[in-house]
């Protein structure tokens, strides 16, 4: 099977709708965009943060699969690096064994477009994405995936991926009713540091991100040894005034400005996972380190005062991940995974950065689509 | 690095015990070599060999004869197999 692959442009869009035809023919939900400029990060002159899209054609000039190429700069040790994190890649060997060899295919062109390169997200290690992944060597690990019940009854009666059969629903249906999931989860929960409670903590809802982030990012980023850019500039490309849906919370000491936490507050209605629960969901956050359970806290405590009935969060960093811990949430199996490239785990082995210092968030990646 | 030691590194990285891979192999006699395991050498030869997987030439092999001969093309086996 001979393929070429291209930047996506207007003329292949009849053939991309095609190709998502014979996709959901096949079962499959996934869909390739079907639209020149992406609807997300369109390349800008201004950015170094942009979207490109490739789609694979065979001789007929039919679309046989494709991926999305997402540049963005981290700061990797002492250095501002463009990465690129590919998205997708889709083939239509998921549906048609013919084009099984597409996906790899797919795979090595992205990576001749940018060897440092990175997928997050993926859905859980039996994915064929992150099997092709692993197949190629690179590094991958879960992303931690931490959660705080705030209303224990509705949790137990919405929770859909954990109600999956009779006896779960019982058992979860029990603890509902008797009072045993409120006292269970007031338990498990009660972890709150006394390290993390300030007299003069102080929140503040803003509708953008201005230069005030960009002091964060200048006094924070030493302390990460893998980052994606936060100033500014990036931060009101990923989190849009335009988007009313973001929740962004500054976070003072005093006057002290401490970080910032980006938030979802989402009525779920027959979601997979979590039913008709009100999700929250820290999507994002910066502050230095020994502040992390500070803006932590202040965002959940901002969720629940909203009414929310679940806090979920994914944070990759481990103090972070202390930091989610010592804010009274839980840790919970996760399938958010991270794959880096043989190129990227080189860079990172040679500046002796560990995977417990690369700060990734459900900001990272895709950002926050399903939440 | 020479041929046989190249094998055994794929043999290695397949899963499979060394010796066992030879000029004749090709994905119908070799269990472990699906599309994941054809990109799993991909992988692999780019770390052992140090080539580039860019080279899509190099990508395209139906058989262990038609990469060894390739890589020979290329200068970076040590020896004839």
């Amino acid at each position: 099977m001979s393929v070429r692959i291209t930047e996506l442009t207007d003329n292949h869009c009849p053939a991309v709708k095609s190709f998502n035809d014979r996709l959901r023919a096949g079962g499959m939900k996934m869909q390739f965009p079907v639209q020149e400029t992406p609807s997300w990060l369109p390349a800008s002159n201004s950015s170094r943060l942009f979207e490109e899209q490739y789609v694979a054609l065979d001789q007929q000039q039919e679309v046989r699969g494709g991926y999305i190429l997402k540049h963005q700069e981290f700061k990797i040790g002492d250095e501002i690096v463009p990465i690129g994190n590919l998205r997708l890649p889709i083939s239509e060997g998921v549906v048609d064994r013919r084009y099984a060899s597409l996906a790899s295919e797919l795979l090595f062109d992205a990576m001749g477009r940018q060897r440092l390169l990175f997928g997050l997200g993926l859905g859980g290690y039996e994915e064929a994405v992150t099997k092709l992944f692993q197949a190629a060597r690179w590094q991958v690990f879960t992303v931690p995936f931490f959660f705080t019940v705030q209303h224990p009854f509705r949790f137990c009666r919405s929770i859909r991926f954990l109600r999956r059969s009779l006896l779960r629903r019982f058992a979860l249906d029990v603890a509902a009713y008797s009072g045993a999931a409120a006292a269970g989860f007031k338990f498990l929960q009660s972890a709150k540091s006394k390290s993390q409670v300030r007299p003069d903590l102080r929140v503040e809802i803003v509708s953008e991100f201005d230069k005030w982030s960009d002091e964060v990012w200048s006094r924070c980023q030493s302390q990460y040894g893998m980052i994606a850019v936060r100033d500014s500039h990036v931060l009101r490309l990923l989190y849009p005034r335009a988007d009313s849906r973001f929740l962004r919370l500054k976070v003072f000491d005093g006057k002290q400005l401490l970080g910032w936490a980006v938030m979802l507050d989402t009525q779920m209605t027959g979601h997979r996972q979590f039913g008709s629960l009100r999700l929250g969901s820290f999507v994002d956050g910066l502050a230095a380190i020994d502040d992390a359970a500070v803006v932590v806290g202040a965002a959940a405590d901002h969720l629940a005062k909203r009414g929310v009935d679940l806090i979920v969060a994914n944070h990759s960093h481990a103090r972070w991940g202390d930091a989610f811990r010592r804010s009274g949430f839980l840790s919970g199996p996760s399938n958010f995974i991270f794959a880096g490239s043989r190129a990227l785990d080189k860079l990172l082995s040679q500046l002796d950065i560990e995977k417990d210092a690369i700060f990734l968030t459900r900001g990272d990646g895709d950002g926050p689509i399903n939440l | 690095m020479k041929t046989a030691e190249f094998l055994n590194e794929l043999c290695e990285v397949l899963g499979r015990n060394p010796g066992s891979l030879t000029r004749e192999d090709t994905p119908s006699t070799v269990t472990e070599w699906d599309s994941m395991g054809h990109v799993t050498m991909i992988a692999a030869i780019g770390d052992v060999l140090g080539v580039s997987v860019q080279d899509e030439e190099l990508r395209n092999f139906q058989s262990i004869g038609e990469l060894v001969d390739r890589l020979h093309e290329r200068n970076v086996l040590d020896d004839k197999a």
